[in-house]
């Protein structure tokens, strides 16, 4: 019985695997600014993944609760003492996108405009970074994220037009840069 | 007067929350209508910049660069063990092969060996225990000849 079990079990935690790692890995990238978190996180999820597969309640969707668990694992990262000290102490991400088509002046413009959006990105609060994270990276409706979020409808637009407020003010300060060079 | 839509309802429509009037609004105000464009191409332009940044498939260039530090501080201890082992050869060299400060000087040791070991009446036990310069003045003197037999003249028949 067992033996029939666990590789239907393997096999489904390995497909979830495969269409939410990535995703998930974003996701808390952009929630903590930090690439190396973020993996550390998804693995954390996944273990806990397999520790709910053996649990007496089995969730039905699995993308909805891998990124509920994904975001409570964030938030217990950024309330751990440890954490906030190094990231004071740490100098913002910086990042190079890996664009094969495009000449090294449009790689290195594209991620100049990336790191400095990113770094815009990382002066919201961490609600803030929620749930423009969820509703526009993750394309959740605005509901879904209030229930993720475990917030309110109306809390969670407020969020989300303080967020698209400060970031699209700091595009155009990009591109007025961009534009002066 | 009809009033444009504020920056907050501009984005309530495009999240479909605002009210019926708004959008019936945005429909007719050609202002309104190319300020909602740029809020999506904006907020188009945020969102790839963002989820290409966060992607999984970026480099890490603060990676790229310690891999380059490594690599040049692993180059600089091979070229120091190198420079290192270099200089120990050739002290080590220097010991087992030490090399006479002149050739002149060497010339002159090799006569006074020569001539030390062909003189008669010398063993190789007294030249090793006496001082050289003694046994050369014993060799050269006139009374070393008249006590070797072969020089005296005994040994002819």
């Amino acid at each position: 019985m067992n033996g029939q079990a666990a590789p239907r079990w393997q096999a489904h935690c390995e497909a979830l695997y495969r269409q939410h790692a990535a995703r998930l890995v974003r996701l808390g990238r952009l929630v903590l600014g930090d690439k190396q978190e973020a993996e550390e996180v998804a693995q954390e999820v996944f273990l806990k993944l397999i520790r709910t597969y053996e649990g007496p309640v089995v969730p039905i969707d699995w993308a909805a609760w891998l990124t509920r668990v994904t975001i409570n694992a964030c938030r217990d990262r950024r309330r751990a003492g440890w954490w906030a000290w190094s990231r004071r102490h740490r100098a913002p991400e910086m990042l190079e996108l890996v664009d094969g088509g495009a000449s090294p002046e449009q790689a290195a413009a594209g991620a100049e405009f990336g790191v400095r959006i990113a770094a815009a990105f990382q002066r919201l609060s961490a609600r803030q970074r929620e749930v423009f994270a969820l509703r526009y990276i993750e394309g959740m409706p605005t509901h879904e994220v209030a229930g993720t979020l475990d917030l309110s409808e109306g809390s969670v637009k407020r969020h989300l037009f303080r967020a698209v407020k400060y970031l699209r003010g700091a595009l155009g300060e990009i591109k007025g840069d961009r534009g002066h060079r | 007067m009809k009033r444009c839509l504020s920056e907050r309802t501009m984005w309530l429509v495009h999240e479909g929350a605002a009210p019926e009037r708004d959008l019936a609004h945005l429909a007719g105000c050609l202002d309104c209508t190319a300020r909602y464009g740029r809020l999506n191409e904006e907020l188009g332009e945020i969102t790839r910049a963002l989820r290409d940044h966060a992607s999984p498939i970026g480099r890490d260039v603060r990676r790229g660069r310690r891999r380059w530090v490594t690599a040049a501080a692993v180059l600089a201890g091979i070229g120091l063990l190198a420079g290192g082992e270099a200089v120990l050869w050739r002290q080590s060299k220097a010991l087992v092969d030490p090399r006479p400060e002149t050739t002149a000087e060497a010339l002159s040791l090799l006569e006074e060996v020569t001539l030390l070991l062909s003189s008669p009446g010398v063993t190789a036990a007294s030249v090793l225990v006496a001082d050289p310069a003694t046994v050369i003045a014993e060799m050269t003197s006139p009374e070393s000849y008249e006590d070797d037999p072969i020089a005296a003249g005994g040994g002819r028949l």
